[in-house]
Formats: structure tokens, C-alpha cells, sequence
């Protein structure tokens, strides 16, 4: 479970980036954030991942306060979390193969393990053909969902995706949010930043938009909002709206 | 474990080949560095070495007039023993001082076995007590009538002190300065091989690699070019010293160069230590900073 209690964040230059969140995803949810550019989207992303912390407030994954942990815990942290960038960061040196295996090998892992968890992996994307080819040679929906692989092989309980279909083509893009729907589905939250209201309008989950450093609306606030509005354009089989009460995960009791 | 630990060497290897003009160069400056190093010791070994065989600075030789009778050498010992700031005054004739010489010359001793003791002084050596009362005591001695001439190496002694004072100063200076240009230039290198790698060290950060093991690899880049900069400047060392320096000095005939040769073990654990420690100075500052995503 994801908690921002009151969260502020002033930037050193005295940009005011958000004034004062308050938020809860719980485990196993599937969130869209939303809004205008320079909204505060970046920033929330920034909080979760520790590559900053909230000026004022609370913020806590699984119970544990961010702001608490330690220069040395983050990386241990940084592990329960999958990140996908718009502009993929794949290493151009290496194959997709090894892009997804450096993830791995990087915290430690080696061995038999790699191997069998990097080609689980590639299968779930849809890649397993493409193991030996360098990112260059990819189409953009093709090198996400190599980024994609590399954010899951870990076995994150939450991904992250700041505009993970920003360069990406039309179709493609719906294929990455199927994807990370149906990762969502094996119980994994996942939180998508994206300017694409057509995705967020096809894909029926929680929407969370930001508006200059506040939360403008909240799906789950005004609830039934998919209900009511009986958007019968779904991207999705299962277009069941879905609601809080669904859990993929064990709840973890949050401790203070 | 190992796995990481291949991994990681692996990495550093990968590292120095792609960036290998630089390699080299750091490899270069470092070798140049640590010769300066073991120059300066070698160098300084050599001349406290050349001191001792000099002699002792507090020893005072007096030779005397060619005329004087055995009363007036018994009367200059006399005066010598009334003179409080000196010790063990010893009587060299010129015979014994003409034997002790050829004995010194060994081999080439035939060489002078037709000059005659003749040649040399009879004289009088002898040791000052308190060297900073130097100057009064052989201001006592000049006044001493025979002497036709005084030796003493204080002088000469204090002059090679001083000079080897300034040289080490100054080898200190130099060294110095190359050790903060090979960190310069070792710090450049692992910059370019972390800049060429900031995709890999910035997705290392996300996915949760600890500051350790995104260190190791340039920490390992910097190990390995210290200690090939240290087995290049031992093999320079041995070349240099026992081939250009060492025959020089016995050419000169000053005194025998020290040897080196049961010193390469503690040379080469020196360079390779120095040199290692070089690197990871240059080596950890580069990727601090892209340490903190
Ligand atoms: N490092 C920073 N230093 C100062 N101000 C910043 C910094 N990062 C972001 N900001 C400012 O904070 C505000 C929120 O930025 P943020 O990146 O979160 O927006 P965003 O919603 O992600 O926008 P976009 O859709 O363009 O990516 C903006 O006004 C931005 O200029
Ligand atoms: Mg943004």
C-alpha cells in the first residue's frame, strides 16, 4: 500500500511542485496519473523511486516511511520497484537478452536463475525471438517491452511508468498498456503516468489527476464514475470496473 | 557470488579496452609517477651510503710538516691532548697511511708500487667531542705550530646534507605533482568510461544496486592500472638502476652503488601498493558523483 499523507514538495529553486497530496493506492491497484504538463506527475514518480524526498508530509510504501530509510537501505528498497522511462533506457551495447539479464546480475543474482527468469520474462512480452538483437534494431513498442521485461525480472511488487507510451505509435501503445495490465494482474500495483486520455479512457482503472501540484480529481473519490459514464469503448475483454475492494496481494498492515 | 564477482571484473575489463588510448595514457603518467618515487629513494640510499663511506663528520685529520723531528710531533700531541673538545688522537705515519692506501686500492694496487711513502704526510686523526663547538676547537688547532694542512669532512659533509636536503624537497615537489596529474588523469579516464555508461549506471541505481557494486567496477578499473603501472616501473627500476645508474657510480670509483637486486620484492609490493592506491583515488571520485540519481 501506497500512502501520501499531506505531501509537499518545494524544489531548491522555490518551485512549489505539490501542495500538500494526499493519497492511498492500495496493493494490487492499477492507477493512471494524469494531468497537464508541469502538473507534479514527475515528482510523485521521483518521491516513490527515493531520487528525492517530499519537502513536508508522509510517504509510505509497504509501511515503510521514505523519508526514514537510509542512504544504504534505498537500493534494498529500489528493489521492490519497477521503473519504465519514456525514452526506454535500454543499453545500446547490449542485446535484449543481456538488457534484461544486467537488471539481475546487477543486484547479485547469477547463474541458472538468470537465465530461466530472463526468458520467462521475454516470453511474457512477447520477445523471446528478438533475445539476441540490440535495442537499436527495435521499433519503440518493441524496445519498451524490453523495458518492460527488465522492470519485471526482479519480481517488483510495484512498476512505475512515467509516459511509458510517449514514444511510442498508436497501436503499440495499446499493446504496452496490456501489458501492463495484465502484469497487474498477477498482483503487481502499477502506476502509469500518461498524457494519453484515449488510453486512460479505454483502459477503465483509477485515474488520479494532477493539476499544478493538486489532485484535480480522483476516480476512486467520486466513485462509479466508469459505471455511470458507461464507456462501452474498452481495449480490455474484462471490462468489469473495478473497484477497491479487488486484492491481488495480501494486504500488508501498515506500522508506524 | 563468484558470478557477481566475474561480473564485475568482467565489467572493469570491458571498461579498459573500450577506453584503451586513455588506459594508457593513465597507465603512462602513473609509471612516471611511481619512478620518480622509487628514483628519490634509490637516489637517497645511495648518498647516506656515500656519507657513511666518507667517514665521520667528527673526524679531523692534521698533516704535518715534512721537517718536523720526533720531539716536535711528540710536542704537537702534547698540545692536541691539552685540547679539551677532542678524542681518540691517533699518530698515522706516512708508511702506515702509504699501506692503508694501496690495501684500499685492492687489485690495482701494482699500478702504484713505485711511489714511495714519500709522497704522503705523516699525521694525526682524531675525533671533535661536541661538533657545535666545531669552529673554536679547530680555531685551537690552527694555532698549533707543523700543521701544514687540515682535513676535515664537516664541510663537505654538511654540503652533501644540505644538497640532498634541497634534492629531496624537491623530489617531494615532483612527485607530488605527479601524483595529483596521474589522479587527474586516472579521474578523467574512469569519467569517460562512466559518462559512456551513465544509461547502465543510472538503470543500476533504479533497479537497486548497492553504491558498492556500481563503485566496484571503476574501483577494479583503478586497481588494475596501478598495478600495471607498478610492475612497468619495477622493470624500468631494475633496467635503469643496474644498467645506466649503478655503472656509473662504480665508474667514478666514489663508492659501490647500493644493490638492488634483494630489494626488487620490496619494490615491487611499494609499486604495486602505491600505484594501487593511486588509482582508487582516481578512480572513487568520478562515479560519487553519479551515484546520487
Ligand atoms: N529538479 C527540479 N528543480 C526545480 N523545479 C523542478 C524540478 N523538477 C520539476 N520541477 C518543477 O516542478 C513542477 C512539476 O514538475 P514535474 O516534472 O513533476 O511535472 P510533470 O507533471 O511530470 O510534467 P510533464 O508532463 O511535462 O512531464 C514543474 O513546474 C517543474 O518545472
Ligand atoms: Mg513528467
Amino acid at each position: 500500500m501506497i500512502v501520501f499523507k499531506n505531501i509537499k514538495k518545494i524544489y531548491p529553486n522555490g518551485t512549489v511542485a505539490l501542495k500538500g497530496i494526499n493519497l492511498q493506492i492500495d496493493d494490487g491497484e492499477f492507477v493512471f496519473i494524469t494531468g497537464p504538463s508541469g502538473a507534479g506527475k514527475s515528482t510523485i514518480i521521483h518521491l516513490l523511486t527515493c531520487e528525492d524526498f517530499a519537502t513536508e508530509g508522509k510517504l509510505t510504501v509497504s509501511g515503510t516511511n521514505l523519508k526514514r530509510l537510509s542512504h544504504r537501505q534505498i537500493p534494498k528498497y529500489r528493489r521492490k520497484i519497477g521503473v519504465v522511462f519514456q525514452d526506454f533506457r535500454l543499453i545500446p551495447n547490449l542485446n535484449v537478452y543481456d538488457n534484461v539479464a544486467f537488471a539481475m546480475r546487477v543486484v547479485g543474482r547469477g547463474g541458472r536463475v538468470v537465465k530461466e527468469r530472463v526468458n520467462t520474462v521475454l516470453e511474457i512480452v512477447g520477445l523471446t525471438h528478438k533475445s539476441s538483437v540490440f535495442p537499436e534494431q527495435l521499433s519503440g513498442g518493441e524496445q519498451q517491452r524490453v523495458a518492460l521485461a527488465r522492470a519485471i525480472v526482479n519480481s517488483p511488487e510495484i512498476i512505475i511508468a512515467d509516459e511509458p507510451t510517449g514514444n511510442v505509435d498508436p497501436e503499440m501503445s495499446i499493446e504496452i498498456m496490456k501489458l501492463l495490465s495484465s502484469i497487474n494482474k498477477n498482483g503487481i500495483t502499477v502506476l502509469v503516468v500518461t498524457h494519453e486520455q484515449r488510453l486512460v479512457k479505454a483502459f477503465k482503472k483509477r485515474e488520479i489527476r494532477l493539476n499544478s501540484g493538486h489532485i484535480e480529481f480522483d476516480t476512486e473519490e467520486e466513485s462509479h464514475r466508469s459505471d455511470e459514464t458507461g464507456d462501452s469503448q474498452s481495449a480490455e475483454n474484462d471490462n468489469q470496473p473495478r473497484r477497491r475492494s479487488i486484492r491481488y496481494r495480501k494486504e500488508v498492515s501498515e506500522d508506524d | 557470488m563468484i558470478d557477481s564477482f566475474l561480473f564485475l571484473v568482467k565489467s572493469a575489463f570491458k571498461s579498459i579496452f573500450k577506453n584503451w588510448l586513455l588506459t594508457i595514457g593513465s597507465i603512462s603518467v602513473l609509471t612516471i609517477c611511481l619512478l620518480t618515487l622509487g628514483s628519490s629513494i634509490l637516489l637517497f640510499e645511495n648518498v647516506n651510503l656515500f656519507i657513511d663511506k666518507v667517514g665521520d663528520e667528527s673526524q679531523v685529520v692534521i698533516f704535518l710538516d715534512e721537517k718536523l723531528s720526533v720531539d716536535d710531533i711528540n710536542q704537537i700531541h702534547q698540545q692536541l691532548l691539552q685540547i679539551q673538545n677532542i678524542k681518540n688522537i691517533n699518530y698515522e705515519s706516512k708508511e702506515i697511511a702509504m699501506q692503508k692506501y694501496l690495501e684500499s686500492m685492492g687489485e690495482n694496487a701494482e699500478l702504484f708500487s713505485d711511489i714511495t711513502s714519500d709522497v704522503l704526510r705523516n699525521s694525526f686523526i682524531f675525533n671533535v667531542k661536541d661538533l657545535s663547538k666545531f669552529e673554536q676547537t679547530m680555531f685551537e688547532i690552527e694555532k698549533i705550530e707543523g700543521i701544514a694542512r687540515i682535513r676535515e669532512r664537516r664541510e663537505v659533509i654538511e654540503r652533501i646534507r644540505d644538497i640532498s636536503k634541497i634534492v629531496l624537497m624537491l623530489a617531494i615537489a615532483i612527485i607530488a605533482i605527479f601524483i595529483i596529474i596521474s589522479i587527474l588523469i586516472i579521474t578523467n579516464t574512469v569519467k569517460t568510461s562512466v559518462f559512456s555508461r551513465r544509461i547502465e549506471i543510472n538503470i543500476m541505481k533504479y533497479v537497486g544496486a548497492t553504491d558498492f557494486f556500481v563503485q566496484m567496477p571503476y574501483f577494479i578499473e583503478g586497481i588494475i592500472i596501478g598495478i600495471l603501472a607498478g610492475i612497468l616501473a619495477l622493470v624500468f627500476t631494475y633496467f635503469a638502476y643496474n644498467e645506466i645508474f649503478a655503472p656509473i657510480i662504480k665508474d667514478f670509483g666514489l663508492f659501490a652503488p647500493l644493490s638492488i637486486n634483494g630489494k626488487l620484492f620490496s619494490f615491487a609490493v611499494f609499486y604495486i601498493i602505491a600505484g594501487a592506491v593511486i588509482g582508487i583515488v582516481g578512480s572513487v571520485f568520478p562515479v560519487k558523483k553519479y551515484l546520487n540519481v
